[in-house]
């Protein structure tokens, strides 16, 4: 704004009126006001987020395009105190080795029916800063089986084993279940953008009331038995795809697994 | 603001005695010592209630769901010499099929006759373990290879749509039922109609036998399309016979003396409503085929069994012993399920950029149902440049077949091209196939795609649509592979049974208000972009939409869950998949007791 005035003699007093009027300052003053109130609700209020989760399926392999992803879990069945002179063969797949009498299995005793795999996603392998970002639970009674004769009178009964077929749709009349093969997680990616997850397996033994960590190897396989890197050994990879609303699996080499294959985990033994 | 001292300049020379002349400059002081006072702080109480009312209606984010259940009774046996089929028959006349395995007649002689397994027009296929059908047998045959993923979308596609336009070319075709002649009418020309006369509590009168439901009430006017002495449209005097519901289909006109033969009995024309004879520009319907449009791909559906939920009708499965089944393996048949199940989509829909056919915010999103028939069981004639495949027509092309002779109508004819939905169909073979005769489905359709639907009425004046008859498809069996028929014209022919389906389920989603807002366009605030615009009354005309939520006294609007920031519309579906039934009484269903000897006991 010019506040400067100059005046040249005329010969006569001269009177001024300098009109000054700002009507900038209010112009739309409440409008804004508005808009800023509406602001700070929001920041006090928050935005509505979305929750919702979604469905991710195994994705198909193969030829005829298959889904079926399958789990075998090993559970040690050797000396505890001396895993250092273990073989692979000390891991099997049965729960007998985890200490499940045949009669557990066969009666389906309550510790039995309230064991199970619990099969955590972790957004990094990281152990001090990763936080589990959601849980797949596979009960015990829902795994796969064997038909054995357990007497002379008891025979082709149905002996459950350590072990998951996991599809879309399951055959009547044999086992595999759904439970587990379809992944949830959040269908917005606003806040949260995660398609990249370490899933670590833990089984909890309702009969000893504990869990038992599961690994990508037997122990025997390791040159050190209690001293190798984590990240590499408790972690596989999975991968959701947003478009297809699909999940791949990943062993630490970067290998796709779970396509025809078992994946296999086996029973940490801690020294 | 600024100095509130009044400025006087001074000449120079007259300030003292010899003081001079001189230039003057002097500033302004644009100082502000004044403030604006606050009237008022600002307080405002944040209420959830009306925080969550302002984000929901604010949102335009749709998850639909539904839960639908297949109705459907599994009435067509036929017979197949595809060894596939014959493999997953729920066969009939098992004894029979016993005494010819006693006989030792070579099972290639076989004619084995059954029903196709419920599944076949299930939502979830789960037949994924059937030797020499979806899994190999023992000599290495099999119809398909079992995809599991696909096992919800072989026989069904199931999709979101809208309403998005009309079609008013659309020709069409009905069947009177008093005459039992055939009314053939462009869909734009109205509702057709058949004259006959008769009285009305001892008035002569003229009336209007009407295929569909007319609309009309008593008072109105209806501009035919035959005229008597030039004129036209007529007023309604009275609606119906004395039969019950007669007045939904017949409407009378007073007979004021009518000579000559317009109104000949058996005289056949449309006609179109008129609500005011002052304003018929304005108050006269028009009449359409709602067109709709695809908003999710195919595998964008996910559907699941509703937990333990199901129909109260009871299954019917029996177990199919090795004993005759052409692959020598036992397994489960089932001829009727009742199974329900969840529908959800992968993906949102947003539903702000879409209008629908009057140019409106859409009000009603669709579920929409198309028949696929991926297994092969279903379309397979040929014709010159591809095959004969989905039909469509509307309600009142099912009449009941005591009226057409124990046949299906015949709009329904393969040679009937205006009963075409013109939906694509991919082909495949196998090597137990015919030569020459693959197997037909319905290709998948995609977000884009366009689809017929209802038959409507639109009244500007009114702003209302009305549905007058629902829109259905047919689909029909491949004869080459699984023969329903008795003689070649019933097999091959145009009159060929099949079953019969609707394929539009909608789901409310906005609500128009009850009543109708008019005005003037300098007199409103905020007039809606969709209104109608009456150049006689040179006003314009709409109804207001609902917020949601609102439901008023006659039980108009929506009030769906609303959290995510997004609706979550949702609504019960009981999909029926009718047949003709001509054969639904000769159900020959007996079960053959386990033998207590051997297999030919």
């Amino acid at each position: 704004m010019n506040n400067k005035y100059r005046f040249t003699v005329p010969g006569t007093n001269q009177s001024i009126t300098i009109p000054i009027e700002m009507k900038w300052d209010f112009l739309g003053r409440d409008d804004s006001i508005e808009v800023y109130q509406d602001e700070v609700i929001e920041l006090v209020t928050g935005i509505p987020d979305d929750f919702e989760v979604i469905r991710f399926a195994h994705d198909s392999y193969g030829t005829f395009q298959e889904t079926k992803i399958n789990y075998e879990f090993y559970f040690y069945s050797g000396n505890p105190t001396n895993v250092t002179a273990s073989t692979i063969n000390d891991w099997n797949v049965s729960y007998e080795s985890e200490g499940f009498s045949v009669t557990d299995l066969y009666v389906r005793s309550k510790p039995f029916l309230k064991s199970f795999f619990k099969l955590d996603f972790y957004d990094t392998r990281d152990g001090v800063k990763q936080v589990n970002s959601f849980t797949v639970i596979l009960p015990s009674n829902k795994s796969d089986y064997d038909i054995v004769d357990l007497s002379t009178y008891i025979k082709n009964v149905k002996i459950n084993k350590p072990g998951y077929t996991l599809d879309y749709l399951t055959s009547p009349g044999s086992f595999g279940v759904r439970e587990g093969f379809f992944y949830y997680w959040l269908k917005s990616r606003t806040f949260v953008n995660l398609d990249t997850f370490y899933m670590s397996i833990k089984f909890f033994d309702a009969k000893k009331g504990v869990y038992v960590r599961m690994m990508t190897q037997p122990q025997s396989s390791l040159p050190n038995k209690f001293n190798f890197d984590n990240d590499l050994f408790f972690y596989n990879k999975v991968v959701l795809d947003y478009n297809n609303k699909t999940y791949k699996l990943y062993d630490n080499l970067g290998n796709r697994i779970g396509i025809g294959s078992p994946i296999k985990w086996y029973e940490y033994v801690n020294p | 603001m600024g100095s509130r001292i009044e400025n006087r300049v001074v000449l120079g020379s007259l300030r003292y005695k010899s003081s001079p002349d001189t230039n003057l400059l002097f500033q302004v002081p644009l100082v502000q010592t004044a403030k604006e006072n606050i009237e008022f702080d600002r307080t405002l109480t944040v209420q959830l209630e009306q925080l969550y009312d302002d984000e929901r209606q604010a949102s335009t984010i749709f998850r639909p769901t539904c839960k639908i259940s297949l109705l459907f009774d599994n009435v067509y046996s036929g017979t197949s010499k595809y060894y596939p089929f014959q493999s997953s028959l729920y066969y009939e006349n098992i004894a029979g099929m016993i005494g010819n395995v006693c006989s030792n007649i070579p099972i290639t002689n076989f004619k084995y006759s059954g029903y196709p397994q419920f599944y076949e027009f299930d939502f979830m296929r789960p037949d994924n373990n059937i030797s020499g059908y979806t899994i190999p047998d023992s000599t290495n045959q099999i119809h398909n290879f079992f995809v599991n993923k696909s096992a919800t979308t072989y026989n069904w596609g199931l999709y979101a749509s809208y309403v998005y336009d009309n079609n008013k070319t659309q020709q069409m075709s009905a069947l009177d039922i008093g005459s039992n002649n055939t009314l053939n009418w462009v869909v734009s020309d109205g509702i057709p109609f058949v004259v006959y006369r008769t009285t009305d509590q001892n008035q002569t009168v003229v009336s209007f036998r009407c295929p569909v439901t007319h609309g009309l009430s008593v008072g109105e006017f209806v501009k035919l399309s035959i005229n008597y002495l030039g004129q036209d449209t007529f007023q309604v005097y009275s609606l119906g016979d004395p039969y019950f519901g007669s007045d939904e289909y017949i409407f009378n006109i007073y007979d004021v003396g009518f000579t000559g033969t317009t109104f000949s009995s058996g005289n056949t024309g449309t006609f179109k409503r008129i609500i005011d004879i002052t304003n018929s520009g304005d108050t006269i319907s028009e009449y359409y085929v709602r067109k709709h449009k695809i908003l999710t791909e195919e595998d964008f559906s996910v559907l699941t069994k509703t937990g333990f939920e199901q129909q109260i009708f009871n299954k019917v499965k029996r177990l199919e012993k090795a004993t005759y089944t052409p692959n020598k393996q036992s397994r489960i048949s089932l001829k009727q399920g009742n199974s329900v199940y969840n529908l959800s989509f992968n993906e949102d829909i947003d539903i702000k950029p879409l209008r629908d056919n009057h140019f409106r915010p859409i009000s009603e999103l669709f579920f929409t149902v198309v028949w696929k028939g991926y297994m092969g069981w279903t379309f397979g004639l040929s014709k010159p440049g591809g095959f004969y495949g989905l039909k469509q027509g509307w309600e009142f092309n099912i009449p009941p077949t005591t009226l057409t002779g124990n046949t299906p109508s015949s709009w329904w004819d393969n040679i009937n091209t205006n009963s075409d939905t013109n939906l694509p169909l991919g082909t495949y073979t196998t090597p137990l196939g015919v030569s020459g005769r693959p197997f037909t489905y319905v290709e998948p359709l995609s977000s884009g795609d366009t689809i017929d639907g209802d038959y409507c009425e639109w009244n500007n004046y009114e702003q209302i649509e009305r549905v007058i008859s629902d829109m259905y498809h047919k689909f029909k069996f491949n004869p080459y592979y699984f023969n329903i028929g008795v003689t070649p014209s019933t097999v091959f022919g145009n009159s060929a049974k099949g079953y019969y389906y609707k394929p539009h389920y909608s789901l409310e989603i906005k609500a128009f208000s009850d009543y109708l807002e008019e005005g003037e366009s300098q007199n409103i605030v905020g007039l809606p972009d969709y209104s109608y615009f009456s150049t006689t009354q040179n006003k314009f005309i709409w109804r207001d939409l609902y917020p949601y939520g609102y439901i008023d006294t006659n039980n108009n609007g929506v009030d769906y869950p609303f959290l995510n920031g997004t609706h979550y519309p949702y609504r019960d579906i009981i999909f029926r998949l009718i047949g003709e039934g001509s054969n639904y009484n000769n159900i020959n269903d007996t079960v053959v007791s386990e033998p207590t000897i051997d297999n030919c006991e």
